[in-house]
């Protein structure tokens, strides 16, 4: 007689319902890769606008990360459009994001299209493009740091076999850690557009926002235009007279949904702040590259006047 | 049967693959890509050596002469102060370890105690960050106890963020106006040239005053710009308001007979009181406390 335990999972492997879940997880791994070798025509270009949007974490820098080395990879691509409307997040994601790009930009031509905000870490993921193409309305900028400090006071709780070893950051251990962010910022916004910048080293550390026009005017971006004015740009570089766009999301996909990852959506709306700043349980020192005001009980540091 | 099951079963699974695989065609599945070499990547701003920075040294000792008399220093907690013993512990401590009398003016001692009386047997008085104002009285006593030769010592700083709609009329405004001082509204800061951060904002003397005696530079953190009196401490000229934007060369601490009023309540505490030459200021300023003429 049958082991009940094999007949139950055999009648589960063959039922309906099972097949169409893994024809699903099948399909959609491979269905790109097959429609671009069986669509992809030699006689035109290919670039692809790749969205970046919502708050950056380290997931959400991971999955940007994944796609633009994809794309730098794959010789079909022409150029890039990163398609930015993000007002940034932590430091390290915005710095792996900003790594990233000029890696991307290194091999191919990258046009940035700021569709709503592209500020604090994610200017900083855009200071690699060839160019940044902004609308009047957008906002740009936010060139500074901030870090979130816990407060806990007198003797740690727990046994620790260093004074540093729960926390042990001294005011002026943060600020110093806080500045030579802010400098890493600064420097790499003079590095990638110092001959086109148009604000002073002060202005710039004065952290402010701009919107679009006063962005294309103070050199922060490059030129008034929306997603389909960088496509065109980006289509110049590459010397493209005809091409074709694929659009890409740095969403994360069918499969670690489905998997239960971590990866945070990329949707504004559907990441929780608390997950961005802080590990549930554990008080750390949060470094960020964020504009906007912060409703928190943490003690602030910003490295830059309005940040 | 079973066979013909199984081709059912597999037809549904091809079509629903081809379907799927199909409308993700542009999806965000990673196509395979082959070559994983990948030259390095060298960003200059990135360098820890272009830049690390350094926060200033912490160095010396509060000097307070311990040869005069005793005196009574009071500092007031009686006005919903933002200050407790432990803020200000290098100044309570200098003071006793010279052998003066430290006194904090609580709600408790003030049920019990009038200011006039704390006051009578007072030598100095010192007031920081008040919430709550002083009354008409309470400001003519203490400053008749300046006139009597009693020290006064005005400290402010500003309200954080989350007291929106603060302006310069805070509570200490009514009580340094009755020594011709006053504050300013909003924050100090500096990004040409900083200790560490924007908001700690050099300070130098204005001229050679016993209160400044020893001092070559002050850092100041989050001041507030002190306004009326003697100017002693000004910023650089490349400093800002927070709330005007306007650069200029601002007073951080200031005299007018016996009263000095300081913008900064950080040079008192552990974290700045020993930058710079702070340690020198705030000797400097327990020196004016106790040596009165009460």
């Amino acid at each position: 007689m049958a082991n009940p335990i094999d007949k139950h999972v055999k009648t589960l492997l063959t039922s309906y319902t099972v097949i169409i879940v893994v024809a699903l997880l099948i399909g959609a791994t491979v269905g790109p890769a097959v429609s671009s070798a069986l669509f992809q025509s030699d006689d035109e270009g290919t670039i692809a606008a790749v969205t970046i949007q919502g708050p950056i974490s380290g997931p959400t820098a991971d999955e940007v990360t994944r796609q633009l080395r994809t794309l730098r990879k794959d010789d079909s691509i022409d150029a890039v459009v990163l398609r930015i409307d993000s007002g940034g997040g932590s430091v390290a994601a915005s710095e792996a994001q900003y790594r990233a790009v000029k890696r991307l930009a290194r091999e191919k031509p990258v046009v940035t299209s700021v569709r709503g905000v592209a500020a604090s870490g994610a200017y900083y993921t855009a200071l690699p493009s060839d160019e940044i193409y902004a609308t009047p309305g957008g906002l740009v900028g936010s060139v500074g740091v901030r870090a979130l400090i816990p407060q806990p006071d007198g003797v740690p709780r727990s046994v620790t076999t260093g004074p540093d070893k729960a926390g042990g950051l001294t005011g002026d251990d943060i600020r110093g850690q806080v500045e030579t962010l802010k400098r890493s910022f600064v420097d790499s916004v003079y590095a990638e557009r110092g001959d086109r910048l148009a604000l002073s080293r002060t202005e710039l550390t004065n952290a402010k926002v701009y919107s679009g026009a006063a962005a294309v005017d103070n050199g922060l971006a490059d030129e008034i235009g929306g997603l389909e004015t960088a496509i065109a740009a980006a289509a110049e570089k590459a010397g493209l007279d005809s091409y074709e766009v694929v659009y890409r999301s740095t969403t994360p996909g069918v499969l670690s949904l489905l998997l239960g990852s971590e990866a945070n959506s990329t949707d504004a709306g559907q990441v929780d702040r608390a997950s961005l700043l802080t590990t549930r349980g554990i008080e750390r020192p949060q470094y960020l590259m964020l504009w906007g005001d912060l409703n928190t009980s943490a003690r602030e540091v910003r490295a830059s006047g309005a940040a | 049967m079973e066979l013909r099951d199984a081709a059912l079963k597999g037809g549904v699974f091809v079509a629903v693959f081809l379907v799927v695989a199909t409308l993700t065609g542009l999806g965000s599945i990673p196509v395979p890509v082959e070559g994983n070499e990948t030259a390095p990547l060298t960003v200059d701003s990135h360098q820890p050596e272009a830049i690390l920075a350094d926060s200033s040294a912490e160095t010396g000792e509060i000097e307070l002469d311990a040869s005069g008399t005793e005196k009574t220093v009071v500092i007031d907690q009686s006005h919903n102060n933002s200050v407790s013993p432990e803020e200000i512990s290098p100044l309570v401590t200098a003071l006793t370890e010279a052998g003066h009398d430290v006194q904090f003016y609580t709600d408790r001692m003030a049920s019990q105690q009038s200011l006039d009386e704390t006051l009578s047997s007072a030598d100095a008085f010192v007031v920081i960050a008040p919430d709550d104002q002083y009354d008409t009285s309470e400001r003519r006593r203490i400053a008749a106890f300046a006139d009597d030769g009693g020290r006064v010592l005005l400290v402010n700083e500003p309200p954080r963020q989350a007291a929106r709609g603060a302006t310069a009329s805070t509570p200490m405004t009514n009580l340094a106006g009755a020594f011709g001082l006053g504050f300013d509204s909003g924050y100090l800061y500096d990004l040409a040239e900083y200790d560490t951060n924007h908001r700690a904002v050099y300070a130098t003397p204005a001229g050679e005053t016993a209160l400044t005696d020893g001092v070559d530079r002050v850092t100041t953190h989050t001041a507030r710009p002190v306004v009326g009196g003697s100017p002693l401490l000004v910023t650089n000229e490349s400093t800002r308001l927070s709330t005007t934007r306007r650069q200029a060369r601002y007073s951080v601490l200031a005299r007018q007979g016996n009263a000095v009023a300081l913008g900064d309540r950080s040079l008192l505490g552990t974290d700045y009181a020993y930058t710079a030459d702070n340690e020198v200021l705030v000797g400097n300023l327990l020196e004016f406390l106790v040596s009165g003429s009460r």
